[in-house]
């Protein structure tokens, strides 16, 4: 007990003397500025309700229970299932084939290993682009032979010859994202798919789709037509529960005869994914869907406005290039409208995402892996970016919920952030 | 509240005393931002994550439980680069040039107190706190002392000895007057179970032996040095035996040298440009007198004429008393034993220098002894 009386008394030496040329920052910060949807966007209303109607009717039974408990269970199920089909394809939503996951990250390891199974003999080599998320990079590594990674053009775009000129005779997977989680740039997906036609190919091509859908306008059963076997999901990247996505599988392309269950059990999913469905995820990815059927062209231009507004604000902040580069801020036809990716030069992308947290706004740099450590990303090294230019990089993506308030104040906090850092001064 | 808002890094390692060092801060009023600092990634460069005594996931997460249980913000911070540049590269250097050298004296001087440091400003946070048992107290001069903890049995000073003043001025030891009993009981009554976390005790970034280290390592750099072998001759000149590299030896080293003999033999002495490794009996070991170099005096000041100290050549030691003369404007010191004794002295660890004083003991400053 006494040592600690002793050790607050040093303390207070310790405060009064040596540290008083420190003046105390009484930045009272209210709530966070969110400017990292592509790690996740907040939950929309839509989904709280429903949410909130499935607990509030008590109606979490077993989907596959015969009682009437169980049957209104499936019955919510069901409906989000169609509810995900209508919103991923307008006319070809009998063509998708959706089987529901724990996330985004289930769904493409999913997808890798369900089309490997089914090329057992020629499972030896995967094709994908250099900067897919480590759900497809790691389980294409972990379970093909070799793996062909193919970069991208300066503006972050993978070319479909390239991709095609990498296919070997063994190749049983491509794998090419439709929009990177980093510079929120489209992918030529329908192009890579014809280029393989047009080479035989015979594997399939499997497509991560989880930044995409809900914040980009694209038709899955259209892509599906074209030769994409499958696509993966996810819930929280665009506004429903964490803990639930789905792999697409495209019926036209017959890839349902070839995808293998990765979990095996009750039968669930039609077979494709055993394990009890969660229903309480399920059905806020159904609502979210339902919802941006109607609404998503608008979301997508107002949050267009936004982003553009905040890199304005930036960019007459630092109106010099050496100062502050835009690597990627993407129109609405050419990938995510809401992201901005930006570089500057000097300060690591590292520590100011640390410093704007401090300030109260949310972005990132890189992706974060589990232990905190922000990584560079794949995707500016496939651009040729050096690592000391990806290291400068912080990326601002804006979600459903962002207001021009929020975007005004967060513009002038990462200008006054960016300054101080550079001035390499104290905070006042 | 003592610390007014005002924000500090806590370095935070996922242990014991940087815990409650953070906590105890937190609970005094300052704006604590928790930090681990990743140095070493256990999955790209080999070795054992279970082995691991830092950076290891679980130890992170340790950290980050402090810190959300006391509701301030925690982050890594990558210190790879600077860990590898700072502490690893000249580790394996000294190792592969005949030197034992101590990698926690680097990891003080260049990261913890130095890139971390860097680090804070650009959140512009210029207090940077951690978890040593050792105090920082305001001299009559104006100037500021380290001086040992009063708990003596943990006190890590021997590590801090290289501080400068800006360094003293910028930095806070919170636990640092404190007994470990107190400081485990004191996380204990918040129900923290890292109140209970076993203590790290050997080199965080080797979870293999040491020579093994060095060599993978030496692999990856270049013109790092001769890790080549050779002979293992006496202090009379005949040749006993042949080793298989300087870096597998520590001067004052008795076992492993596979070399059998009537009485027990020691490393006395490593050339690294023969590649002979001396061995001896222990009186070839004792010396009376060595140099250090890499001179760091606490106050900023070379003192003018030789002095009495306490002299530390490890950390787990009593001082000794010795002269000490400063040569070449302080920056290197000539150390001799009072009376007729004499010690082994290992080329490559710090020799740190203490006197008494009324509050204390008090470090004066160190260095690094020279062959």
């Amino acid at each position: 007990m006494s040592s600690y009386v002793f050790c607050y008394q040093m303390s207070d030496f310790v405060a009064s003397n040596r540290f008083m040329n420190h003046t105390i920052s009484a930045s009272a910060k209210s709530r966070a500025i969110y400017l990292d949807a592509n790690a996740g966007a907040r939950l929309r209303p839509v989904a709280r309700v429903a949410l909130e109607q499935m607990l509030h009717a008590q109606d979490c039974g077993n989907p596959s229970s015969i009682h009437s408990v169980g049957r209104r269970a499936r019955a919510g199920v069901s409906k989000a299932r169609a509810e995900v089909s209508h919103f991923l394809s307008a006319d070809h939503s009998r063509d998708l084939e959706i089987v529901f996951t724990s996330g985004g990250t289930e769904a493409c390891n999913a997808m890798i290993k369900g089309f490997l199974h089914s090329n057992a003999q020629k499972s030896s080599h995967a094709v994908s682009t250099a900067f897919e998320h480590p759900a497809v990079s790691d389980t294409l590594l972990a379970s093909c032979n070799r793996v062909t990674k193919v970069g991208a053009n300066k503006d972050g775009v993978v070319c479909p010859e390239e991709i095609a000129n990498a296919l070997t005779p063994d190749t049983a997977l491509v794998c090419v994202m439709l929009v990177n989680n980093e510079t929120g740039v489209l992918q030529p997906v329908a192009e890579v798919a014809r280029r393989l036609r047009e080479r035989g190919f015979g594997g399939a091509l499997l497509c991560d789709a989880t930044q995409a859908i809900g914040k980009f306008k694209v038709d899955l059963g259209e892509l599906a037509a074209c030769g994409v076997s499958a696509f993966a999901i996810s819930g929280h990247k665009m506004g429903a529960l964490q803990g639930v996505g789905a792999v697409v599988l495209g019926r036209q392309s017959d890839s349902c005869r070839f995808f293998e269950p990765s979990q095996r059990g009750g039968g669930q999913e039609s077979g494709f994914r055993s394990g009890t469905e969660n229903v309480l995820g399920i059905v806020t990815l159904g609502a979210v869907c339902q919802e941006l059927k109607t609404t998503m062209s608008e979301e997508i231009s107002r949050v267009e406005n936004l982003r553009d507004m905040f890199r304005s604000k930036l960019r007459a902040d630092f109106p010099d290039h050496e100062d502050f580069e835009i690597i990627s801020s993407p129109e609405q036809s050419r990938g995510l409208s809401n992201t901005l990716l930006v570089r500057l030069p000097g300060i690591r992308g590292d520590d100011l995402v640390i410093a704007l947290d401090l300030e109260g706004v949310c972005a990132s740099h890189g992706s974060a892996c589990s232990s905190g450590k922000q990584s560079v990303s794949p995707a500016l090294e496939a651009m040729g970016r050096s690592p000391k230019e990806a290291r400068e990089t912080v990326r601002f993506s804006l979600d459903w919920a962002a207001t021009e308030e929020e975007i005004m104040r967060a513009s002038g906090i990462v200008s006054e952030v960016v300054s101080r850092m550079k001035q390499g001064q104290l905070s006042s | 509240m003592i610390g007014q808002g005002q924000k500090v890094v806590v370095a935070m390692s996922g242990g014991v005393d940087s815990s409650a060092a953070a906590l105890l801060l937190h609970e005094q009023g300052y704006q604590v931002v928790g930090v681990s600092m990743q140095v070493w990634d256990y999955r790209k460069n080999g070795g054992s994550h279970s082995k691991a005594t830092c950076c290891a996931p679980a130890d992170f997460n340790d950290a980050r439980t402090v810190a959300d249980y006391a509701g301030f913000p925690f982050y890594v911070f990558d210190f790879e680069e600077e860990f590898y540049e700072a502490v690893i590269t000249p580790f394996v250097r000294a190792y592969s040039h005949g030197y034992t050298p101590n990698p926690c004296l680097d990891c003080n001087r260049k990261v913890k107190f130095s890139a971390l440091r860097t680090r804070a400003r650009s959140l512009g946070i210029g207090l940077v706190a951690t978890g040593h048992y050792a105090r920082i107290l305001k001299e009559e001069d104006g100037t500021l002392g380290l001086y040992t903890s009063e708990n003596n049995a943990k006190d890590q000073s021997y590590f801090l000895y290289a501080m400068t003043q800006e360094d003293l001025l910028c930095t806070m030891f919170p636990i640092g007057e404190m007994e470990k009993a107190d400081v485990r009981s004191y996380l204990r009554s918040h129900g923290l179970d890292v109140a209970n976390k076993a203590e790290s005790q050997d080199i965080c970034f080797v979870s293999s032996r040491v020579s093994e280290f060095v060599e993978t390592e030496a692999k990856r750099m270049k013109s790092i040095g001769d890790l080549s072998g050779g002979s293992i001759v006496s202090v009379d000149g005949a040749k006993l035996g042949t080793h298989d590299g300087v870096h597998q030896f520590t001067v004052g080293q008795r076992k492993g040298l596979g070399i059998a003999h009537s009485e027990p033999l020691y490393v006395v002495n490593i050339d690294p440009q023969t590649r002979d490794v001396t061995v001896g009996p222990r009186s070839a070991l004792e010396k009376r007198q060595f140099s250090v170099g890499q001179v760091n005096w606490i106050s900023g000041r070379a003192p003018e004429n030789s002095f009495d100290a306490f002299v530390k050549l490890r950390y787990r030691q009593d001082g000794v008393l010795c002269r000490v003369e400063p040569l070449a404007d302080g920056s290197r010191a000539m150390v001799t034993f009072q009376g007729s004794d004499s010690s082994a002295v290992s080329p490559g660890q710090a020799a740190v220098f203490f006197s008494n004083s009324k509050r204390g003991l008090r470090v004066l400053g160190g260095g690094i002894i020279e062959r």
